[in-house]
């Protein structure tokens, strides 16, 4: 007879010690010697059936809540919450034994055991963790016996019984966390997110600029990447995404791209670890200039320009190497590909173009000089009332005086390529909200961007972006509030779990393999465990063989014969039936013989005799090579 | 293990009689003639019309005994049964007239009928078996069988037998409907009492008391079965609903017949299966409930107490 009370008790202590001893090296004098006596006063009065009252604990528990508390301070943060762990364990242990009462010693246990890794993680804390999950899973299930009724007693084959199946449980689930934690499926968004499902993203990045087809641009909020960098100062804040290099029409598009020599960027080298949210573009924007990109297929061109291999209709990562310059060293390019000019041009523009042309014999002097104009002509910068019609440009420059970073690129750049200076346009994005608890730059759909390169003779492509000299735009920068919160929770979501992939699962384990060969036993026990394990293996295997092995002759036979005959005859064998009855019933000529044999030995109460065993042993040997 | 005497002509009695001419009665016959082999007698406990009386005369006469019969009622007295000394006149001495108890099969019909004085002078001689007339004593022939009936539903104006009484009966069953296939043929066939009467002696006198003899001396009881009955007897006597368990008589009963049924199986040794295929008979007749668990089916009981037990196997 087993009391559950006694049992689960018993379990108890020794899930609180499990809890106690990791963190008893670093315990508080006090709260070390007061575990071991809470839990030798609980013994006692388990003894005696007796537990201390709320009215006697609560305000114990205060009390030394009150002491403990007094040693706070934020630098010794863990060995208070330590100390005071422990003693309210062992202040739980003599309370009254309800279930309330023992889930918390449970809970505390297990917060001790956490609270012991921040000393010292070793090989020993994954053998107190792992007995202690054991452990708990057995006490939960004797404690829904106990909430059942406290004083229930179960039979010794019983007690077994729910014994082994608890203990099934976290066995049986180690090998599905395995299972688990390679193939579980990942959701794509967090699951939070129900509650604002994304809208349909519009486009503000596009790989064709073609100003005057709209007289105004919605402001899209729609994130469009994340990148875990540090800081970057607010003037370097471009997005390098594509590069338009020719005319289709008035539209600026992407050629491809002419043999040009290869560039080399130089300046201040920042990693990012870009999150891009899903587009229909393949482009992979990163700091302006982007140098490389790896941890993602991608297709780099010499213009700084990036296309991954497949569409980013899923979440992925990818880290790029960027190098914070103005200028894009090219000892030399195909100027005639770079000065190609669209199909129509109004006279107001080509004749400005020409004014420049004559301005300067350098780039740099007539680049000045349209800076000059620019300023001059007091344009706004704007989203709406756009200049549209058979002539935007013209209309943007000299009559309405408004328009977006497309219409100042645009012109721009063709008033170069008017001048004699190659340019190209360079899409993406200007700016970011830089969310400092996250430690990542927020980049949106409405920070989409267009400015303008122009090569200058010997040195390179140099960024030059006009919209700058628009009557001031400000955009702030700096995420505030919930909203910062919400971002980060969910970017974490992406980080941590949605492009969670199996690389670097597989690092993962690799990792934790290279560190377990790393973790190191205390000496002592090493050598002592191993040593003891030795001597105890074959004992305890002997004492089990001993004890599962029939003691008599007679039984051991009969015992296979009873076996072979349930593996013949499935679910006939109840084992509530005469050997005679049985062999009538089921017309087995082999167990008629064994039983005849048998029956006349051990009904006449006189020991097999040497032939019979033999002849038994060789019934049972034709009984299991006779296949029915 | 050398065949046990006579074990194929008994073997076959039953088989002939419960194929040919009792049909679905062959659980009953199997019992009487346990009870004849081990020297015990037999209550049959049934509503009247089941073929009690045909399976006593056809037993009898398949094994070539003489039958005798009483009918009890009220006023039977136990000269009735036992016989009486009638004067003969030309002689000048009293004569013992032999009553039908001095048969090898005796059937009592009704014998809850029969007023208790009468019973137990019956019992007396089922008992003892002979008969002390007049200071006289008769023994009673070899083998004696009682084949006592007993109607259950019948209530008034009848002795139903003390339970003390009944333990001197070492089975007590019903015989039951027949299955309904065989009850058809019956009712097709109609009564064959005339025909019983015809059914020849399959076995001889002496083949039948070589058999009572080997089951008395050569069927072997070992300890695993003693002890086996001896769990049965105590489970029975600390069970909570029951007043009274087995008695000792009780014990003895069950391992008797226990022996009766190795013999028909061919065994010249009780297996375990043998005594819980007799406690059913042999048993339930035997144990007193308390008064306020009366109502309470005794097999039910018993099922439940073997279950408990496990059979020793080894």
């Amino acid at each position: 007879m087993v009391k559950i009370d006694l049992l689960l008790s018993g379990l108890t202590a020794c899930v609180a010690l499990i809890g106690y001893l990791p963190l008893q090296a670093y315990l508080d004098p006090f709260a070390r010697f007061f575990f071991p006596a809470a839990l030798a006063l609980a013994a006692f009065l388990q003894v005696r059936g007796r537990a201390l009252p709320p009215r006697v604990l609560t305000p114990a528990s205060i009390l030394l809540f009150a002491y403990l508390a007094s040693g706070f301070s934020l630098s010794r943060l863990v060995p208070v919450t330590a100390d005071l762990l422990v003693v309210f364990l062992g202040v739980r242990l003599l309370g009254e034994r309800t279930g309330r009462n023992y889930l918390q010693a449970f809970a505390l246990a297990l917060f001790c055991l956490s609270a012991s890794s921040l000393y010292e993680i070793s090989a020993l804390f994954l053998a107190y963790l792992f007995s202690l999950l054991l452990l708990l899973a057995v006490a939960l299930v004797l404690l829904t016996f106990h909430a059942d009724d406290p004083a229930s007693v179960l039979s010794r084959k019983e007690a077994k019984r729910v014994l082994g199946v608890a203990a099934l449980i976290p066995v049986a689930s180690l090998p599905l966390l395995l299972l688990f934690f390679f193939f579980l499926p990942r959701t794509q968004f967090p699951i939070w997110n129900f509650m604002n499902p994304p809208v349909g993203k519009k486009t503000g990045f596009s790989d064709t600029v073609q100003p005057g087809t709209a007289p105004a641009v919605a402001e899209v909020k729609g994130v469009v990447l994340r990148a875990v960098t540090p800081r970057v100062p607010e003037q370097r804040l471009y997005w390098r995404a594509v590069v338009l290099n020719a005319f289709k029409g008035e539209a600026w598009v992407r050629e491809p791209v002419p043999q040009d020599a290869p560039a080399r960027v130089r300046g201040e080298v920042v990693l990012q670890e870009i999150y891009p949210e899903r587009s229909d573009n393949p482009y992979l924007p990163a700091l302006n200039v982007t140098r490389s990109i790896t941890g993602l297929r991608n297709e780099p061109a010499s213009d700084g320009v990036f296309q991954a291999r497949r569409p980013l209709d899923q979440k992925v990562r990818y880290l790029a190497d960027s190098a914070l310059a103005d200028t894009v060293t090219v000892p030399r390019i195909d100027r005639e590909f770079y000065l190609r000019l669209p199909a129509h041009i109004s006279e107001r523009i080509r004749s400005q173009g020409r004014d420049v042309a004559q301005s300067g014999r350098s780039a740099v002097d007539k680049m000045r000089t349209l800076e000059a104009f620019f300023r001059g002509q007091r344009i706004t910068y704007a989203n709406t009332g756009l200049p549209v019609g058979g002539d935007p440009l013209d209309s943007f420059l000299f009559e309405k005086k408004r328009g977006n970073c497309e219409y100042f690129a645009s012109c721009y750049a063709i008033l170069l390529r008017l001048a004699g200076v190659p340019s190209r346009l360079v899409g993406g994005y200007r700016g970011g909200t830089y969310n400092a608890m996250g430690g990542y730059y927020l980049v949106t759909e409405d920070m989409a961007h267009v400015w303008v390169e122009a090569y200058l003779d010997g040195v390179g492509w140099r960024t030059v972006d006009p919209s700058a000299w628009a009557l001031g735009t400000v955009r702030s920068t700096q995420a505030r509030g919930v909203a910062m919160y919400l971002d980060m929770v969910g970017f974490y979501w992406d980080k941590a779990v949605v492009t969670y992939d199996l690389d670097k699962q597989m690092a993962l384990v690799r990792n934790a393999g290279s560190k377990a060969r790393n973790l190191r036993l205390p000496p002592w026990l090493g050598r002592g465990m191993l040593l003891a394990l030795a001597a105890l293996a074959p004992l305890l295997l002997w004492v089990f063989w001993r004890r599962r092995r029939p003691p008599t002759v007679e039984a051991r036979l009969l015992r296979r014969m009873l076996r072979l005959l349930a593996k013949r005859y499935p679910g006939e064998i109840s084992g509530n039936e005469g050997l005679f009855e049985l062999s009538a019933r089921l017309h087995d000529r082999h167990l008629a013989r064994f039983v005849a044999v048998y029956g006349s030995a051990v009904y006449r109460d006189r020991p097999l005799s040497r032939a019979e065993a033999a002849e038994l042993e060789e019934i049972v040997r034709e009984a299991s090579q006779d296949r029915p | 293990m050398q065949r046990l005497a006579k074990v194929d002509e008994m073997n076959a009695v039953l088989e002939e009689l419960s194929s040919q001419h009792l049909k679905g009665k062959v659980r009953a016959l199997r019992l009487s003639l346990m009870a004849l082999l081990t020297g015990g007698h037999i209550l049959l406990e049934d509503i009247p019309g089941l073929g009690k009386t045909t399976m006593a005369l056809a037993f009898a006469s398949a094994l070539g005994l003489s039958f005798g019969r009483v009918q009890c009622t009220s006023d039977l007295l136990p000269s009735d049964i036992t016989g009486l000394s009638v004067f003969d006149r030309t002689e000048g001495r009293f004569n013992f007239i032999r009553g039908p108890i001095f048969n090898n099969i005796v059937l009592i019909d009704e014998i809850n009928r029969a007023m208790p004085k009468t019973q137990s002078a019956l019992l007396e001689a089922m008992e003892e078996r002979r008969v002390t007339v007049e200071g006289v004593t008769y023994q009673l022939p070899e083998p004696f069988l009682v084949l006592a009936t007993q109607n259950p539903v019948e209530q008034v104006g009848t002795y139903p037998l003390p339970e003390s009484q009944m333990d001197r009966f070492l089975i007590r069953t019903g015989i039951g409907y027949p299955p309904e296939e065989i009850e058809k043929g019956i009712l097709r066939q109609g009564s064959i009492r005339d025909e019983i009467l015809q059914i020849p002696a399959l076995v001889r006198i002496d083949d039948l008391v070589t058999a009572i003899r080997t089951v008395k001396s050569e069927v072997y009881v070992g300890e695993k079965v003693t002890d086996y009955v001896y769990a049965i007897i105590k489970a029975t006597r600390n069970h909570p609903l029951i007043q009274a368990g087995l008695s000792t008589r009780g014990g003895i009963g069950m391992v008797d017949a226990a022996k009766a049924a190795a013999y028909l199986h061919g065994r010249d040794f009780v297996a375990p299966e043998d005594v819980r295929d007799v406690v059913h008979a042999v048993c339930p007749h035997r144990l007193i409930f308390r008064p306020e668990h009366e109502g309470v089916d005794k097999e039910h009981v018993l099922n439940a107490i073997l279950k408990e037990i496990p059979l020793p196997l080894t």
